[in-house]
């Protein structure tokens, strides 16, 4: 089972979900066109279905490829530190939401530069240079309410 | 109608040459280089953030402000692109290619110097030969339409399929960027697709937060996870800036192609400077001398993305300029300072203020000049971004990429779409699919499809009438022998073999027979 | 000792609050800064208008007017978020007809009803939509155009997008004259008429001032304005009326805040926009750039929403596109 993980078979089954959503989706588009021409569905309808025989054309790469030689996983693992890096990502738009612009940054700086491993007073030091020159440039000089 | 350039100098000179304006064009440079290289932040936010400040200076003035800024921030955009893997600016993408595997081989200096050079060689070059020709090259591309930009958004697609190493993973690419490029309301029958209520999805998926989060946050999430050990990058030479001799020679070939091609397209409203560089690009991954090394780092690949790309900013204020028709976003703003000092574009400026056209390009050619001076002096700092720890130099390009998108539109709604597509970004490099097929597709998307129903609203249906214009014809073909041109050129080859085979062979015969007698 | 404290503590609270209610009320609207959200980029038309009426708003006021451009959605988002914002006067934004085509439009899934939810502070310029025909066409007045269009139905028109005015205004030409059409959307009014120029399509719908360069070139000419009477910057475009066709239409621009806002803040801002309009200042701009002088108060400036909305519905509902 595990042989058969390869990238192509990952990118494929990801682009066949994608292409199953998107194809649920596309009835909710009408198909008639306002006078002439083609309607509004055409594109993403001609875009989906390339997608989806790609999605196949993937998945059968991959399969064949885990046939020939027994278990290439060629997918970069994904690490505990991948998710912390998510997390700290998603905390850092939802504190935009909610506490403006410069707070979050400083505190997302701060935060992802220690646990990187940048000893705590140089990573207060960066900080503050880096906030205040983003508060300076696009505060000051380009007018943006960062609060 | 052709307007000579000493005629041009002597009128537009005396105007060009005054402290307030040199200092502007100081100013606007060196915005344009910062804007174009943070990540984010392109000409458009550039021209968006100087432009209010133009309200009530001299044309002159604001020109001398805003074309330099123009000029600096199309450049500017590869400095990202080399270093960081992070494209400043769209038109910028193709550089990503050669550009950042020379600088983590060490020449992070050379690569500056020669986007540099090359910027300045396409943007001069171009803009000479538009100032000498603006009114006929104008009246030509006027003719051009729907088909036209249909044809040249076509020839940008196909250059996705020969820029990644997978086929199928460079068309899987291709193809989500064309589906999220139809998120919004539908440009011929305004029906809602993909927008799920929200206002904000209306217009479609904003630009910046898309290309940042592939391009910008989903690089730096992927190099976090790879580890931030130091030595990602191979000590940095600072040797040499200026292109080498042997390296000028070389890419002559591609220099004067990317020259006609970035000129050519960027001349065709609607298409601008990413698609030039993209063509020119993809032309050189297909004819060039060195195609078979192109993305290794090679000068070739830096030097037809960023001639190409400075080319479509010259031509691009053409139409602009002669019969008031913007070809991209940045014109169109250029376009409204020219309005608001009550100067309309169109022929009449050229009969009746000719001084005001001289003006223009002159501040045109001096932003070049200019950008070269900064660019060349600032390529030292530039490089020491590099030295700096990753561990402090990824938190801190994040934190820029969320304010860049954050900028365009002051809309917290576009940092939820730069944190989706950092994530996805993040993801496809786990599974090999590279962004810029992806933000390809994404930008060429709407042009392909608004034209193709506009084209055959106006054609009444008939698919015929795109290859009966020259210019969409030869385009469309010219796709068609690119896409197929290496089985073409084996067939050639073998072609040619056959025919060099019975040649000598009947020649040996011959003789053989003239032999026997 | 305790008690002492909690009894300075309590007088000065008291203290306080009256001091803080005496002083703090009485101070005119405005105090700080404005905000005028644009949802058009910088540089565009929306944009430069606005920019010019803020400024000549600023001497009245005597506070700055700060232009906050937030484009998306023809203007959309820039209104949601003033209709979003406390109705105090110091958050405004600038509403144009395509809020009310976004409201009746069937296809549109997200929009705003201007009737209900802002504070109409007054409607500061209206320009004239009119027709640019290639150079070379065989039509040279309306009623010839019309004549054509009648012997050849179905020609094509460039317009705007179907959620703009650009595109209802030739439903309007549509419904006086009884002429087919094809109408090609456009990705805006240069694109449409760089297609006229190219004779792409037979006519394109435009202002004068947006035609004008083109004009120069020789490449269009215009057969007519919907406006009531000649765009003075452009004397010898005939109006429709005065070919015989009761066509008058065209996009206009109004300052908006929130909804509930105080009635002493708006007339405030009213007369300060009254006065920004009838300024030489900006009325040297709009005649120079051949936008439209039109001004409508608070008051009579709903009555000219309710008509447009009227007549937006009417055009749709007439196709059928109008939701229910």
């Amino acid at each position: 089972m595990r042989a058969i993980v390869n990238s192509f078979t990952v990118t494929g089954t990801a682009v066949l979900i994608l292409t199953a959503l998107v194809a649920a989706y596309l009835r909710r588009i009408p198909f008639a066109p306002l006078r002439a021409g083609l309607g509004p569905a055409f594109f993403p309808t001609v875009t989906v279905t390339m997608l989806g025989v790609l999605g196949v054309a993937s998945l059968v790469t991959g399969i064949a490829c885990s046939r020939r030689q027994t278990s290439v996983n060629d997918v970069e693992p994904v690490t505990p530190r991948s998710f912390v890096t998510v997390l700290l990502v998603i905390l850092y738009a939802v504190g935009i939401r909610h506490a403006g612009f410069l707070i979050p940054t400083g505190a997302f700086l701060f935060v992802s530069m220690v646990a990187l491993g940048v000893p705590v007073r140089r990573a207060v030091l960066i900080t503050v240079l880096t906030s205040t020159a983003i508060y300076v440039v696009f505060g000051l000089m380009f007018r943006m309410r960062l609060f | 109608m052709i307007v000579g350039l000493g005629e041009m100098l002597e009128l537009g000179l005396p105007l060009v040459l005054d402290g307030s304006v040199l200092l502007l064009a100081v100013i606007g440079t060196i915005t344009g280089l910062f804007v174009g290289a943070m990540p984010g932040l392109s000409s458009v936010m550039a021209m968006a953030i100087l432009i209010p400040l133009t309200y009530r200076l001299t044309p002159q003035q604001a020109f001398g402000l805003l074309l330099p800024a123009y000029a600096a921030g199309t450049f500017g955009g590869a400095i990202g692109a080399l270093l960081l893997n992070i494209p400043g600016t769209g038109a910028a993408i193709m550089t990503t290619y050669d550009g950042h595997p020379m600088a983590k081989r060490g020449d992070a200096g050379y690569a500056i110097g020669l986007s540099c050079v090359y910027s300045f060689v396409g943007g001069i070059i171009s803009a000479i030969f538009l100032a000498v020709f603006a009114p006929v090259v104008a009246y030509w591309a006027i003719r051009l339409g729907t088909r036209e930009y249909f044809a040249v958004a076509v020839f940008g697609l196909g250059v996705i399929s020969y820029l990644s190493p997978s086929l199928i993973k460079g068309l899987i690419g291709g193809a989500v960027g064309l589906l999220l490029a139809t998120v919004g309301m539908d440009a011929i029958t305004g029906v809602s697709r993909f927008t799920f209520g929200y206002a904000e999805l209306a217009g479609g998926l904003e630009f910046v937060p898309v290309m940042i989060g592939i391009f910008g946050l989903g690089e730096i999430m992927y190099n976090i996870d790879k580890g931030t050990r130091e030595g990602a990058y191979l000590p940095q030479r600072f040797g040499r800036m200026l292109p080498r001799l042997s390296d000028v020679k070389r890419c002559l070939p591609t220099t004067i192609r990317s020259l006609v091609v970035g000129t050519f397209i960027g001349v065709i409203p609607a298409s601008g400077p990413t698609i030039g560089a993209v063509a020119s690009y993809g032309l050189e991954k297909r004819i060039g001398k060195r195609r078979a090394e192109m993305g290794t780092g090679v000068p070739e690949g830096i030097v037809a993305a960023e001639t190409a790309n400075n080319a479509g900013t010259g031509s691009a204020i053409v139409p602009m300029i002669t019969l008031g028709i913007p070809g991209d976003a940045v014109t169109a703003v250029l376009l409204g300072a020219l309005m608001l000092h009550n100067l309309r574009p169109g022929p009449a400026l050229f009969a009746q203020r000719l001084d005001v056209v001289a003006s223009i390009f002159i501040l045109f050619f001096l932003g070049n000049v200019l950008f070269v001076i900064f660019g060349l002096l600032g390529a030292r700092v530039f490089v020491r971004v590099l030295k700096t720890p990753q561990r402090v130099l990824l938190p801190i390009v994040a934190a820029l990429c969320f304010i860049g998108a954050y900028a365009t539109r002051r809309s917290v709604f576009d940092i939820h779409i730069l944190v989706i597509f950092g994530i996805v970004g993040f993801l496809i490099r786990k599974i090999g699919v590279a962004p810029a097929p992806l933000i390809l597709g994404f930008i060429l998307g709407p042009i392909v499809e608004s034209n193709l129903r506009r084209g055959l609203i106006t054609t009444d249906g008939s698919i015929a009438a795109f290859f009966a214009r020259p210019v969409s014809a030869f385009l469309l073909l010219l796709t068609l022998v690119l896409l197929f041109s290496p089985g073409l050129i084996r067939l050639a080859r073998a072609g040619f073999a056959e025919v060099q085979r019975r040649r000598t062979r009947g020649h040996r015969s011959i003789h053989n027979e003239s032999g026997r007698e | 000792m305790r008690k002492a404290a909690i009894i300075v503590v309590a007088l000065s609270l008291v203290a306080g609050t009256v001091l803080w209610g005496a002083g703090a009320p009485e101070e005119e609207f405005p105090t700080g800064e404005i905000d005028v959200y644009v949802g058009f980029a910088a540089g565009g038309g929306t944009d430069v208008l606005a920019r010019r009426i803020a400024e000549n708003m600023e001497p009245e006021l005597g506070v700055p007017m700060v232009i906050d451009n937030r484009p998306g959605a023809g203007g959309l988002v820039a209104v949601q978020e003033v209709i979003n914002s406390p109705p105090d006067g110091y958050t405004l934004g600038i509403l144009l007809g395509n809020q009310f085509l976004q409201k009746h439009y069937r296809e549109a899934d997200a929009w705003i009803d201007p009737l209900e939810d802002v504070t109409l502070i007054g409607v500061f310029n209206m320009d004239a939509w009119g027709i640019a025909v290639p150079a070379d066409a065989p039509y040279e007045t309306f009623n010839e155009f019309v004549d054509y269009a009648r012997d050849n139905p179905g020609i094509h028109v460039g317009s705007g997008p179907p959620g703009t005015l650009y595109y209802w205004t030739w439903q309007a030409v549509i419904a006086e004259t009884g002429i087919e059409l094809t109408i090609v959307p456009y990705d805006g009014t240069a694109q449409s008429l760089s297609a006229a120029a190219g004779e792409e399509v037979a006519a394109a719908g435009a202002g004068p001032g947006e035609a004008a360069s083109l004009m120069d070139g020789g490449l269009v000419r215009m057969i007519g304005v919907a406006a009531e009477d000649r765009v003075d910057a452009f004397p010898d475009i005939p109006t429709f009326a005065e070919q015989g066709f009761d066509i008058v239409i065209g996009p206009w621009r109004s300052l908006v805040g929130p909804p509930d806002m105080p009635s002493d803040v708006v007339d405030t801002l009213a007369t300060a926009l009254e006065n920004a309009f009838y300024s030489d200042d900006y009325q040297s701009f709009i005649s120079e750039h051949g936008h439209g002088a039109f001004f409508r108060g608070p008051d009579d400036g709903m009555e000219f929403y309710r008509n447009e909305d009227d007549v937006f519905y009417n055009l749709m509902a007439a196709e059928g596109q109008a939701r229910e």
